[in-house]
């Protein structure tokens, strides 16, 4: 009887020190990009996306689609090819490293290891009004299957909503006992927001207030690297969930003795 | 003369490195200064209180200025920055952690590229200079980020270096005028030793002391000013006529404006040191009108400021004019590029 080959072995292994995109086969490079340019749609538009693409370092580019949108606007969809590779094996970013734990688990963590409720304020500050993110973490709903911080009992959670001044949440800090702040930023490349960031940092420092809690920053283009760049504890991207946040929080404190 | 000839000429050696925005060029003027200290023969410190050194940007992924720390320099850095770094001794531990691991302060056995993280505040820097002095450091060099001003403060370094760019205004007037409003703190007048004397005791103690004409002198929590202030101006009115309030943390809009609201006399509004002085432009300006002062406790020197012409999207700003609008800005102050300084000095 001949024996069943498993297909998952004929899988070609990819090499970690050169990496590309996976299309068909490996190695191919496959990609697909899609933009929009700011022209008429017409052979012309499908050109000039092709000779951006080879500028890019994609090869093979071929348009599949394109697409009046409006006022002498294309949408563009591309495929090709790219040539240029990554060594994912020396890779090495800056992570939050704490093991999350559950909705029961962190309560149980904080009477236990912490012995009082704690307090945690969130806020999108200065000029951001995107609070689905914070929104996500801190209301009692949650968000994906998981509570927010206001349905767990050991934590006094408070939502300041958006566009709330630097001044104003350090002055709720300090009313308020905070043990952590979580600030929500979108953090556009105009680096407005970012300099926000920072300046929350240095208000908390000169209020003395600094090493004394814990400080979170989370937005859609923050990373943990970011994060550590601002001055923060750590930064939290997209997809992230209150047990995220709560897990790095109360095992921080515990860790820096800020219980 | 140069930068690190005046910062020698004051005794000025611990030195922070702080920008008027992301990629201000404070990294290049931080080498620049390395380099003259390294052609010394200094044992020098360095530290940041960002994250320096690293290839590219965390956010926008461009190239960022290398650092080279020199033989003999002491490095304080996080642990699992130093992967790729050769020839290091180790030193001690400091007990800072970080994300990247606790940090700890090394020697650099020969000249070797470094990345500086895991320093983020005040207490880590003061916690590492303690570390250096151990060392028989005679130079320390805290570089920023951003435009962050944590380290600008006399308790950890004797003078400061601003960089500027571009990306803080589209002309050079522009970028002078951010300049002139940045430094601003480092020209607020100290009070009077009389004063001092009088509110050393509050000052050490980080508490909110009223000084009243009569003479009188009462302190408040350190939060007073911070949470209520309308409260605490009120009670103040009802001992005497109020001289001066010193306020230990932040002096914000909120408290200028209460002023502004509730005094009729003028009066003097001290902060510790310049990085404890958080009012706008908007509200300093009334203050000032009114009659009132802004005073500090203790002022940090600007030991100059850095222009870099380039801007990260290629808008460069042309660099003799930069050079001129900043010096007319900052008359007092040195204006340098620092990029060229270190081909000068190569």
């Amino acid at each position: 009887m001949m024996e069943q080959l498993d297909y998952r072995t004929q899988i070609a292994k990819p090499d970690y020190t050169a990496i590309r995109p996976y299309g068909d086969t490996m190695n191919d490079g496959k990609v697909q990009l899609s933009f929009s340019l700011p022209v008429p749609d017409g052979p012309e538009a499908v050109e000039a996306a092709r000779l951006l693409a080879l500028k890019m370092g994609i090869v093979n580019p071929s348009v599949v689609h394109h697409e009046d949108i409006g006022e002498n606007f294309t949408f563009i969809v591309l495929y090709g090819n790219c040539v240029h590779s990554v060594d994912y094996a020396h890779i090495q970013v800056p992570k939050v490293e704490t093991e999350v734990m559950n909705f029961y688990e962190i309560n149980e963590f904080i009477r236990t290891k912490i012995g009082r409720k704690i307090t945690i304020l969130g806020a999108c500050t200065g000029t951001d009004a995107h609070t689905v993110g914070i929104d996500a973490i801190m209301n009692m709903k949650g968000y994906n299957g998981e509570y927010g911080l206001e349905r767990y009992p050991e934590i006094q959670a408070y939502n300041l909503g958006s566009q709330v001044e630097n001044e104003e949440l350090v002055r709720k800090a300090i009313e308020l006992k905070a043990d952590a702040l979580l600030v929500s930023q979108v953090v556009t490349q105009k680096d407005v927001h970012l300099h926000n960031l920072s300046a929350l940092v240095d208000l908390l420092e000169a209020e003395g207030l600094r090493d004394k809690l814990i400080l979170v920053a989370g937005g859609p283009r923050i990373t943990h690297e970011l994060a550590l760049e601002l001055g923060y504890d750590a930064g939290f991207g997209p997809g992230t969930l209150a047990p995220d946040v709560a897990s790095f929080v109360v095992q921080e404190m515990v860790a820096r003795h800020l219980q | 003369m140069e930068i690190y000839d005046r910062a020698v000429a004051h005794g000025w050696n611990r030195i922070a490195f702080m920008g008027a925005s992301k990629h201000a060029g404070k990294t290049t003027a931080f080498n620049a200064f390395l380099q003259q200290a390294a052609v010394a023969g200094r044992v020098v410190g360095l530290c940041s209180i960002g994250v320096d050194g690293e290839r590219q940007d965390a956010l926008m992924g461009i190239d960022k200025p290398p650092i080279f720390a020199p033989q003999g320099a002491l490095l304080a850095t996080a642990e699992r920055a130093l992967f790729e770094t050769q020839s290091l001794e180790w030193l001690e531990s400091t007990g800072i952690r970080s994300p990247l691991g606790e940090v700890v302060i090394v020697r650099a056995a020969e000249t070797t590229q470094v990345l500086l993280a895991g320093v983020r505040s005040r207490q880590h820097i003061s916690r590492v200079l303690e570390g250096f002095a151990r060392y028989q450091v005679d130079m320390v060099l805290v570089d920023g980020a951003l435009n962050r001003i944590a380290a600008a403060s006399p308790e950890l370094v004797d003078a400061v270096v601003l960089a500027v760019s571009p990306v803080s205004g589209s002309t050079p007037d522009a970028v002078a005028q951010v300049a002139l409003e940045l430094s601003h703190r480092f020209f607020l007048p100290e009070v009077p030793l009389a004063w001092r004397n009088v509110l050393d005791s509050a000052h050490q103690r980080r508490q909110v002391a009223l000084y009243f004409t009569t003479g009188e002198y009462r302190e408040f929590s350190a939060d007073a000013a911070t949470l209520h202030p309308e409260q605490l101006l009120a009670d103040a009115r009802l001992v005497a006529p109020l001289q001066a309030l010193y306020v230990p943390g932040a002096v914000q809009d909120k408290l200028m404006e209460t002023i502004l609201l509730q005094r009729q006399e003028p009066m003097t509004l001290i902060a510790a040191h310049p990085a404890q002085v958080w009012v706008s432009r908007q509200v300093l300006l009334p203050f000032y009108r009114a009659g009132h002062q802004l005073m500090v406790m203790r002022k940090l020197p600007l030991l100059g400021v850095a222009v870099n012409p380039h801007h990260v999207s290629g808008a460069d700003l042309p660099l003799d004019e930069m050079l001129q609008a900043v010096s007319a800005a900052l008359p007092e102050v040195p204006v340098y590029h620092a990029a060229l300084s270190m081909e000068r000095n190569a």
